[in-house]
């Protein structure tokens, strides 16, 4: 269950100026870290905030999960700096996952024999951004997410990967993305889940989708017959936040204050680079979801 | 459904995806864009707006690399036919 949930991003905002690039991908702001900003810190300020507002002492912790794929360093992992940081003696390691990583975290974490469990999910994705490459540099915004759960209690899995794509969105050092390639697989996999989840059904709250590019969510929840209204996107406001995009979702989008009161039955769906996708549903009991706050 | 019936609505949906492609995707009038109309900006926003199209109205995926190759309107419609 995921009992709570706080997003951290940077504080300066980038303003998209390009129309035709903001009425294709549907993002008109970004935010980006500065020099001195990395996903370690943004990933402890917000651990270190929701430990604090759930009163979890932090040697409670079964284990701390760090999805990235901009760690501050190459060895160690995130999460051994984080539970060094916040105090936690428990497990703790990162998975080099991007716009899937958030419900392979849940999955993992699920599989673990644990009963609280931190999963801090985020990158500082413009810095693998080439700025003579608009199609990425726009596109993706920087963010760091903490989720605390306990007791991991899920209806539904649709995990896999389709590594034929593994070219198609790379970063070697710098993102390469093959736009075209994304789209396809993206509408053809992705109904795919929703199908599996929702076929026939209808019952799921909310779709919290990987707020990949509007033009591709929009065209996905058209295909896949569901309403505006249960599917939540803020890409507007933050642009491609590669794993943190499904928790800065539930913590700042339509679905945040039915989330803080109610809870409800939630389906998540995450793919990306790798073509890697998963998906997952969950009945929530009404989750913490803290101020999004800045770094 | 009989065949002259799949023709016929094989033809409309062509011309339905030939009008889309024209005013949408490429935000040019559909009056005389033909098969043969040069696909003109022809960049990754506009395949992706076609791959698009092509699902909504074939439910086809066709890969992003065949469609860079299409010079035309009809080489378009030859990857869904």
């Amino acid at each position: 269950m995921i009992r709570g949930i706080v997003a951290c991003v940077p504080k300066h905002i980038v303003a998209n100026d390009d129309a035709k690039f903001i009425a294709a991908t549907g993002v008109a702001y970004r935010r980006i870290a500065d020099e001195n900003t990395d996903s370690m810190q943004m990933g402890f300020l917000a651990a270190q905030r929701l430990l604090d507002q759930l009163d979890w002492d932090a040697r409670s912790l079964g284990a701390i999960i760090c999805v990235t794929q901009t760690p501050r360093a190459r060895m160690p992992g995130n999460a051994m700096g984080i539970a060094g940081l916040l105090g936690a003696t428990c497990p703790a390691f990162d998975l080099n996952m991007a716009c899937s990583g958030y419900v392979y975290a849940l999955w993992v974490a699920g599989g673990l024999p644990a009963n609280r469990v931190l999963i801090i999910a985020g990158d500082t994705v413009s810095r693998m951004c080439d700025p003579k490459d608009a199609g990425t540099t726009n596109l993706f915004g920087d963010a760091v997410t903490a989720t605390a759960i306990d007791l991991v209690f899920v209806s539904h899995w649709g995990m896999g990967t389709d590594g034929t794509g593994y070219s198609s969105l790379i970063a070697d050092p710098m993102i390469h993305m093959n736009g075209p390639e994304v789209m396809s697989f993206a509408i053809s996999k992705v109904p795919e889940l929703v199908s599996v989840v929702d076929g026939g059904t209808k019952k799921m709250d909310w779709h919290l989708f990987h707020q990949a590019n509007a033009f591709i969510l929009n065209h996905i929840r058209k295909k896949c017959g569901l309403p505006i209204s249960k599917v939540p996107m803020n890409i507007s406001k933050y642009g491609n936040t590669s794993s943190a995009s499904i928790p800065l979702l539930m913590a700042d989008s339509m679905c945040t204050e039915s989330l803080r009161k109610h809870g409800g039955r939630v389906a998540m769906y995450g793919f990306g680079a790798g073509f890697s996708y998963g998906s997952c549903c969950m009945e929530l009991d009404p989750v913490r979801v803290l101020e999004v706050i800045e770094a | 459904m009989d065949k002259m019936d799949e023709l016929i609505d094989k033809i409309d949906r062509q011309a339905e995806f030939l009008r889309a492609l024209a005013e949408t995707v490429l935000e040019v009038s559909a009056d005389g864009f033909t098969v043969d109309s040069l696909l003109d900006p022809w960049d990754s926003l506009a395949w992706i707006a076609t791959i698009a199209l092509i699902d909504e109205t074939f439910n086809k995926q066709v890969p992003g690399a065949d469609l860079a190759l299409c010079k035309t309107a009809g080489d378009v419609l030859r990857l869904v036919a």
